[in-house]
């Protein structure tokens, strides 16, 4: 019985760590990079991509998404259509996301969620 | 060249002079090289064609018929049955009228003006798809004939004005090039305006302003809104290609940047800039009716909303382009073009064969017409940093249709009839007068297509309803307006009647009322056009202040005026 307790005990408290561990710390950051695609002919990375690129540096990202950049653009073809990659990972990372080209995403003045093409 | 250029000068010189009369509230004569409207038509002023039902007796009926109108001028033209009669006095419309109270005449109509259709002589013009598509093939790609916004049959009618203004809201306008300098607008005199709290004055000749500098040099560095200035008015000038309107006043409002960004502030404040010169100089060379806005991003912002509700206010039409997303804008909105402001007009690009471009956002309820967007040829910036080196580039996207359905706008005010339609009648004109096309029925409003040819031609029936003819009649007044006067002596008025709208009403039948106990009036001479009102008081006429009304009737036409006579 004792062995049981112990053991439940030990558990519990690895599973509470491993709950605490996945949930984004209170210190995240918002960071995006345009994803580089054109009105009228999209192309540009990927969300995907873009997200292992920070991974591969280290770089935990705890959620991704599309945006845009809540900019205008002259509406031609060929121009920057604005959509940018946003994603949250821990502040003390910034930096080295920083150094990747991805930027904070509260220089942006309106930048807004959109689905991923 | 030298025949093409008389017969657009010609032109130009009678589109202004019609909308002279217009503005005028003319009808009438206004010379022999002059233009008036009837039934928003343009026709040789005072003129009419005449055939009488007996030829027998045509000369002699005429030669009664010249008399009553006064006429200077009747002559036989074609096989003589009928004939061309010029009047000193009366408009076209009081001609007819006159005639049709005649058992003698088959009919009569206004001499109407007409014109040959106009095809540029630009080197370029043939890749113009979007103006006159031949079928031509374009950056590799065949068109359909017809598939345009019919601009060859459109320049029958009028080929543009400089009286209203075009303000391209962009990134710029390449004022020095030399297929657009002559139709850039230029401000005709010196002028201040106060943008966000600061005080910025433009000097005479000024072309525009840039909200990012906040200065009045618009000069383009990105090319962008070089290329839809083009589409709007490039020059007929045997240069580079040729606009929607050959004849135009556009003005560059910069605030999208090298790169083409720019920002909602920015936005507001350029068409802030415009709405100011517009209420400085109005139709003194600064009369803006239409914003060409060709971007987009952003979400829906308050006060950009505002901004254009202001324009509104300010009786401009806001043309925007529907993005280049291939999106649904009934699903997601895209700005500027999905604001509901009533000026508001979504435009959606179409290709060559009058398809939905494949970029191009689109909505049923929220796009209002389609315009040609795909490989448009116009003129670029010579200070490029997008298309650097060229004078001219082939462009696709939303951008390039808007500047279509602004240009098709500013033809349609440069008609005579139809240069006072208001923002919303010059809307409806633009969405009234489209082709259905089949592919766009299910992606744009009604499945329109922008078509110039009946914007210009049908613009008139949307026109306010003309002011009634003006009717003959008098004033009447007297002097002096007060007298006094003793007991048993006369007071003397003088009365006078003139004649308004040129009428030729008749003797002025005068009485008085009002008149003191025991006064006596008389009117010498009566009836007549002027008169002396005599009013003499006895011994035993009560004192005090008499209002006088002097009545003053011709027919069914009576005035009156009023004198004060003091007793004492």
């Amino acid at each position: 019985m004792r062995t049981f307790l112990i053991a439940l005990v030990v558990f519990t408290t690895l599973t509470a760590c491993k709950v605490i561990e996945s949930k984004p710390p209170d210190v995240s950051v918002s960071f995006y990079k345009y994803l580089g695609s054109v009105q009228c002919g999209g192309g540009g990375e990927s969300l995907q991509s873009m997200e292992q690129q920070l991974e591969d540096a280290g770089i935990s990202v705890f959620t991704s998404t599309c945006g845009t950049d809540g900019n205008i653009h002259a509406a031609v073809c060929g121009a920057a259509d604005g959509r940018i990659g946003i994603f949250v990972i821990p502040e003390k990372q910034a930096e080295a996301a920083s150094a990747l080209g991805f930027a904070p995403l509260n220089r942006l003045s309106a930048p807004t969620e959109v689905a991923c093409h | 060249m030298a025949q093409y250029r008389i017969s657009k000068a010609f032109r130009v010189a009678s589109s202004a002079l019609g909308a002279i009369c217009l503005l005028g509230g003319a009808d009438g004569a206004v010379g022999a090289q002059s233009v008036a409207l009837h039934n928003g038509h343009e026709v040789v002023p005072g003129e009419i064609l005449v055939k009488f039902r007996d030829p027998a007796t045509a000369k002699v009926a005429s030669q009664e018929m010249d008399l009553e109108m006064d006429a200077d001028r009747d002559e036989e033209i074609g096989d003589k049955t009928r004939r061309r009669v010029h009047s000193r006095q009366y408009d076209t419309a009081t001609l007819l009228a006159m005639t049709a109270k005649r058992a003698d005449v088959e009919y009569a109509e206004p001499n109407y003006i007409v014109h040959t259709f106009q095809v540029p002589t630009d080197p370029d013009f043939n890749l113009l798809w979007g103006l006159s598509n031949t079928g031509q093939a374009i950056m590799g790609t065949a068109g359909v004939t017809g598939a345009d916004i019919h601009a060859i049959q459109a320049w029958a009618t009028t080929t543009g004005s400089p009286l209203n203004v075009v303000a391209v809201v962009d990134t710029g306008i390449d004022y020095t090039h030399p297929d657009l300098s002559q139709n850039v607008w230029s401000a005709p005199a010196a002028f201040t305006v106060n943008i966000g709290g600061q005080n910025i004055t433009c000097a005479a000749g000024t072309h525009g302003f840039n909200a990012i500098t906040n200065s009045c040099d618009p000069m383009d560095d990105h090319g962008h809104g070089t290329h839809v200035s083009g589409t709007i008015g490039a020059l007929s000038n045997n240069v580079g290609g040729v606009g929607v309107n050959w004849t135009a006043s556009i003005m560059g409002l910069k605030f999208l940047d090298q790169n083409g960004g720019g920002t909602v502030a920015g936005a507001i404040n350029a068409i802030e800039f415009a709405i100011q010169v517009k209420n400085q100089f109005g139709l003194n060379g600064g009369n803006i009716r239409v914003l060409s806005n060709s971007w987009g991003g952003g979400g829906f912002s308050q006060a950009l909303y505002d901004e254009i509700a202001k324009a509104y206010a300010n009786d401009m039409l806001f043309v925007a382009a529907a993005g280049n997303a291939g999106g649904n804008n009934d699903v997601t909105a895209s700005y500027p073009s999905g604001y509901t402001a009533p000026n508001v007009v979504a435009v959606a690009a179409t290709d060559s064969n009058d398809g939905l471009a494949w970029f191009s956002n689109y909505g049923s309820a929220t796009v209002a017409l389609g315009a040609p967007g795909v490989n448009i040829y116009s003129t670029m910036s010579q200070l490029s940093t997008m298309w650097p080196g060229k004078q001219y580039e082939y462009l696709s996207g939303t951008s390039m249709a808007t500047p279509h359905v602004s240009g098709v706008a500013a033809l349609v005010l440069s008609v005579a009839a139809c240069g006072n339609l208001d923002v919303m009648s010059l809307k409806n004109v633009l969405l009234n007068n489209t082709d259905s096309i089949p592919s766009l029925a299910a992606k744009i409003n009604n499945g329109r297509r922008l078509n110039a040819d009946k914007a210009v031609t049908n613009c008139a029936a949307a026109s306010p309803p003309p002011l009634p003819l003006p009717v003959p009649d008098f004033n009447i007044s007297v002097s002096p307006l007060s007298a006094s006067v003793k007991r048993g002596r006369s007071a003397t008025f003088t009365v006078t009647t003139t004649m308004v709208n040129g009428g030729n009403f008749g003797p002025v039948t005068f009485a008085v009322a009002g008149l003191p106990n025991r006064g006596v009036a008389s009117f010498t001479p009566n009836p007549a056009t002027n008169s002396t009102l005599s009013v003499k008081t006895s011994s035993k006429t009560p004192t005090g202040i008499y209002t006088l009304t002097i009545t003053g009737t011709s027919g069914s036409l009576s005035h009156i005026a009023t004198v004060s006579l003091d007793v004492r």
